[in-house]
């Protein structure tokens, strides 16, 4: 694989700041790879002697069967770089190469740290990124979402048993109603983990685009962020109360019971992360218990 | 090729069966009897945290910086139950997979059965009873095995040992082709925490007269698993006659290897301290800290876990 990579390069140069550099090459797996055969990708950070921080990103998994995921992270990032901006910006992609041996995706890298928590920092990324979904929904229309059908397909997707299904609905039944509940539909990162955040100073990049798209539930990436950076403090629903509503005026939308969506969140994250042996009652004890409280 | 001395459940034999394992022989018996009377979801349910680490598909991880593609052969010494054979055979056009244990191959033929793997060749030998024809092997793998190499009854000194072994492995090599070699760093910070390969802490470090001196007044054997520094393995390696190589510091260690750094190059080594590992807990802090200073960096490469060396012929 290693050499397909160099040949690419090679006929490529002008990918580089330096096209006579002399190269070396990084290789990490994501984190989420590992026993399964065709489970996470691994990436390949080319280096330019003298450079800090790579030139070039290339992604692949370790079989061929898995490489759609490749391509399906590929489409997702020339997806989202055209609506890079000055408060958030993407990798640029490069190249979607498949030689029915190997699927490779070439990409800019983005430079910065990751992301480590402080409030400061969360709020730096939260401010740079309401600033990015404010000028998204400048070109949108508005959409009135129906939430309650986004919440039930949600919880059907579970796959969980009825009696779990039904304890699952009726807490979001509990939870009242929002009759002039309205969301713009955005493009969301939809896995913004302080792992997928990079920061340079001011600069905020989002990075790992597997789950790329647009949402009729925007906000899920505040949602997320936050459930990974702040849960730990107890405070979690005061920080999602006070970057949501600024995010709601900032877009454009009205959301008067902000308990209703974070259950919504809630059922959404449950579904990414998987409910493990969770029944629905023990689900809405831990929405009681870490969001709620 | 040679024939073999003789061939028991379709396995040929070169040398005589020697087992080795954490796991006491026994054991593995008898996971194999319930592999062949139950079938693999009772395996995996009896001896759950047992033998898991058979099914990780990470552990030849190393290999995206090597040049292997569909059509090439690869020889896996020092085989054992397949950890890099199997992920291997899914992407090579062959492993031939070699160890002393016949117990061991048996249970990675059950596995490559299992997973539809039809292009794995197990036989019992070790490297210096190898049967292959010159300039048969595309990549050859020794990862963990060199160390061992030395405890060969062959050759008195575990160097020469080494170093015969390292020039087999060139002339089994085909133009071009490529050894992989997964060890430890003789100066590891690590073993200031956990014992060298006998069981005995600290023989890493000693001088080889002292830790042969007390590994045998400890274990009543000799001190024969040598590891070195990176200086000492170039040496080894010249005199074996390789002298083209790369060295990558494999993270977490050459077992497991998340990240391959490329030696040479100290920004790319700070910039995995800096962007790439979790930014969680003391100790990361504490590498994050030594990441900023280049100083520091170069200090903390010489004292990194293990390598892996990508020699090409």
């Amino acid at each position: 694989m290693i050499q397909v990579i160099k040949e690419i390069i090679q006929k490529n140069k002008q990918w580089l700041d330096n096209p006579e550099s002399e190269l070396s090459f990084l290789k990490m797996n994501t984190p989420a790879s590992g026993t399964l055969p065709h489970a996470g990708k691994v990436l390949i950070f080319v280096f330019e002697k003298g450079k800090k921080t790579p030139t070039l990103c290339i992604k692949t998994t370790r079989t061929y069967e898995a490489g759609e995921t490749i391509k399906k992270n590929y489409e997702n990032l020339v997806t989202l770089s055209q609506f890079s901006n000055e408060a958030i910006t993407t990798a640029k992609p490069l190249l979607l190469f498949d030689n029915k041996e190997v699927v490779l995706s070439f990409e800019s890298v983005c430079p910065g740290t990751k992301f480590s928590s402080g409030i400061t920092s969360v709020d730096t990324v939260l401010g740079a990124y309401i600033l990015w979904q404010k000028d998204l929904k400048s070109s949108k229309v508005l959409f009135a979402p129906d939430l309650n059908t986004v919440t039930l397909q949600t919880i059907s997707a579970l796959g969980l048993p009825n009696e779990s299904e039904e304890a699952l609905i009726r807490k979001y039944d509990s939870l009242g109603e929002d009759s002039k509940f309205s969301l713009p539909e955005l493009i969301q990162h939809g896995d913004m983990t302080p792992d997928n955040v990079l920061v340079d100073g001011a600069k905020v990049y989002l990075v790992d685009y597997d789950y790329v798209g647009l949402s009729k539930v925007p906000g899920f990436d505040i949602f997320h962020f936050l459930s990974k950076t702040v849960k730990q403090t107890g405070e979690f629903k005061s920080y999602c109360e006070l970057y949501l509503h600024k995010y709601f005026d900032a877009i454009g939308g009205n959301v008067q019971n902000i308990d209703k969506l974070l259950f919504t969140y809630h059922m959404q994250e449950s579904l990414r992360k998987g409910t493990g042996t969770k029944n629905g009652n023990e689900i809405v004890s831990d929405f009681e218990s870490l969001i709620m409280k | 090729m040679k024939s073999p001395i003789k061939t028991i459940e379709g396995i040929p034999f070169y040398s005589e069966d020697r087992y080795w394992g954490k796991a006491p022989k026994e054991e593995l018996e008898n996971a194999i009897s319930l592999i062949e009377n139950e079938g693999w979801e009772s395996f995996k349910k009896h001896y759950k945290n047992r033998f898991d680490f058979t099914f990780e598909e990470n552990r030849a991880d190393w290999r995206f910086v090597i040049p292997l593609s569909k059509s090439s052969k690869v020889l896996d010494a020092g085989a054992g139950m397949g950890r890099i054979t199997i992920p291997l055979a899914r992407v090579v056009n062959k492993v031939v997979s070699l160890d002393n244990s016949f117990l061991r191959l048996k249970y990675l033929k059950l596995r490559a059965k299992q997973e539809g793997l039809n292009n794995i060749e197990v036989l019992v030998g070790d490297i210096f009873d190898s049967p292959f024809e010159k300039e048969s092997f595309d990549l050859i793998v020794m990862n963990g095995l060199l160390e061992w190499v030395g405890a060969t009854t062959r050759y008195p000194d575990p160097r020469v040992a080494q170093i015969e072994s390292l020039k087999i492995c060139k002339g089994l090599l085909k133009k071009d082709g490529v050894l992989y070699i997964g060890i430890e760093n003789r100066a590891a910070l690590a073993y200031l925490r956990g014992a060298d390969h006998l069981g005995i802490y600290y023989t890493s470090y000693m001088p080889r007269f002292l830790a042969n001196w007390y590994t045998k007044l400890r274990k009543g054997r000799k001190y024969d698993t040598y590891t070195y520094t990176k200086a000492g393995y170039e040496k080894l390696l010249k005199e074996a006659g390789l002298t083209n190589y790369e060295f990558y510091l494999p993270y977490p260690g050459y077992n497991m290897p998340r990240v391959m750094i490329p030696y040479t190059n100290l920004d790319a080594l700070a910039y995995t301290i800096q962007s790439l590992m979790s930014a969680k807990g003391k100790r990361a802090a504490l590498v994050r800290l030594i990441g900023k200073s280049r100083l520091m960096i170069w200090i903390y490469r010489h004292f990194f876990f293990s390598y892996g060396i990508v020699v090409t012929k």
